[in-house]
């Protein structure tokens, strides 16, 4: 990546001077290392010191006046399909999607606010905090790398941020970990998730254990990332928000969405058709970094890989990514869905659900599931829970016990490795008759 | 017809000024232990390094500015 996107200047913290150190042979294009903190740069060779560079610097520059549609910043996709690929971002587009984001349409940001920042920099700009702060005088809470549920609980104890964004496979660290030990999260008064599919059982988790409001947001790397936040509409009675909290999410101004069926028609916005969405705006990238994609663009949409329906009131709802669905018997199953249904068994920690080959169906679901500590639950339980709450061709036969999903560098389940694995035979398969079930 | 507005650039230039003269006091805090136990530093005091992180990479690297 770093010779893709043809870095200069590299500045790295100490505590990462090792990795670095590891590909620096490999860098071509990098003419100097800028090293923050003090550690022991010692295995780079020769580096500058960020501390040193800055104190014999003046304060004040003449920010030059530049193009807004000039490069600001650049992140790369994570890869969970294919290789990663560059998206640039503008000046312009970084401004515009910064007040989208401390609009009220969005998270709401204001000076009275402290926002702590789970989700680092290099995913998707921290979904744009560190800008939303600047603009509106938000404090600005980075955790760096102290991630994990104790110290996040710690620090918000500590520090009382109104808003934190982060995954939510963190959210439901936090979540169980304060069902064993005592929290104070009071000072939060909106808790955003996004980056992956976040489960409608954590939702309710939230809000009826620590009276906390959890919104999931939809994004990508592509598109800034802000695209939808899961607001419920006005006028909806309380005991009915959580079905709006649990979609996708509601369009933000600025943004278009459609969707899109195989044959390239567009669908209508009727709540029920499904295809995969398009989406368009100024702060969603028209290419990908010197790297030619056009099937990835169509009439100038950003395809997304997701599939879903929109209403008319432009709610989303994503039923999978286009590399995750099921494709079973000619019918489509949502791993997503799937593994909503089976988290939501009080034994289950974690489930990920890929398709497998399966001769009579061309593929099957497989659930890879994480049991809570000390619970004793079993595939055959799994399938008689699930009986009633899908489909009954649904009915997973195939699961796996593992220790922890594995996931990818910014918290996704990584399925991409669940299906190497599951190829290589790593997995004790247990083989479930889900024809008893039914 | 067109407008007659201005055309200011969008640059995060601006983002950064506005949070400096504006939300000087504001604060960045940076967590450094699993405690909680953190450092920080005011929105001026970022802007301030930012100025200078500029000056330092224009000199290190002169052709990188585009324009």
């Amino acid at each position: 990546m770093i010779n893709h996107a043809e870095d200069q200047v590299i500045i790295v913290d100490s505590s990462l001077v090792p990795l670095l150190a590891r590909v620096r042979d490999q860098l071509t294009t990098v003419k100097h290392i800028v090293v923050a903190g003090d550690g022991d740069a010692s295995l780079l060779g020769d580096t500058l010191s960020y501390e040193e560079l800055l104190a014999a610097e003046e304060p004040g520059y003449a920010w030059p006046e530049l193009d807004e549609r000039q490069a600001a910043a650049m992140c790369y996709t994570s890869g969970t399909t294919g290789n990663p690929k560059g998206v640039v971002y503008s000046h312009r587009s970084t401004y515009l999607h910064s007040f989208a984001v401390t609009s009220g349409a969005a998270l709401g940001i204001s000076d009275r606010d402290s926002v702590l920042s789970i989700v680092p920099m290099f995913h998707a700009n921290a979904w744009g905090t560190p800008y939303a702060a600047f603009m509106t005088g938000a404090d600005l809470i980075m955790p760096q790398q102290f991630l994990q549920a104790a110290p996040l609980s710690a620090i918000i104890a500590r520090h009382r941020p109104t808003i934190s964004a982060g995954v939510p496979t963190i959210w439901n660290d936090v979540l169980r970990y304060s069902r064993t030990t005592p929290v104070d999260l009071s000072s939060l008064r909106m808790i955003t998730a996004g980056g992956a599919a976040v489960p409608r059982q954590l939702i309710e988790g939230f809000r009826d254990e620590l009276g906390l409001q959890l919104v999931q947001g939809w994004g990508m790397t592509e598109t800034s990332p802000i695209c939808s936040l899961a607001l419920p509409p006005k006028g909806v009675p309380a005991d009915e928000e959580i079905e709006w909290r649990s979609k996708t999410g509601r369009v933000v101004a600025g943004v278009e969405v459609r969707v899109v069926h195989e044959d390239g028609t567009v669908l209508p916005n009727d709540g029920e058709s499904v295809g995969e969405f398009e989406v368009r705006g100024p702060w969603i990238t028209g290419s990908y970094y010197g790297e030619p994609t056009p099937e990835r663009f169509h009439d100038g949409w950003l395809r997304t890989g997701d599939i879903g329906s929109l209403d008319r009131r432009g709610y989303m709802q994503i039923s999978d990514r286009t590399k995750d669905v099921i494709k079973s018997g000619g019918e489509w199953i949502s791993s997503v869905e799937l593994e909503n249904e089976v988290m939501a068994h009080p034994g289950v920690a974690e489930a990920a659900v890929i398709a497998v080959p399966d001769e009579r169906w061309s593929e099957r679901p497989m659930v890879a599931v994480v049991a809570e500590p000390g619970s004793t639950v079993t595939a055959d339980e799994l399938v008689g829970f699930l009986s009633g709450r899908v489909s009954r061709w649904w009915l997973p036969e195939r699961w796996v016990f593992i220790d922890e999903v594995p996931k990818t560098s910014v918290g996704k389940f990584d399925k991409k490795g669940l299906r190497a694995r599951y190829a290589e035979g790593e997995f004790a398969v247990v083989e479930v008759d889900t024809a008893a079930a039914r | 017809m067109l407008s007659t507005m201005q055309d200011a650039p969008l640059l995060i230039s601006g983002i950064l000024r506005h949070g400096q003269q504006v939300y000087g006091d504001s604060r960045v805090i940076t967590i450094v232990g699993p405690e909680g136990q953190s450092i920080e530093g005011t929105f001026s005091e970022v802007a301030e390094r930012s100025e200078r992180l500029a000056r330092a990479l224009e000199r290190c690297s002169p052709s990188s500015w585009p324009m």
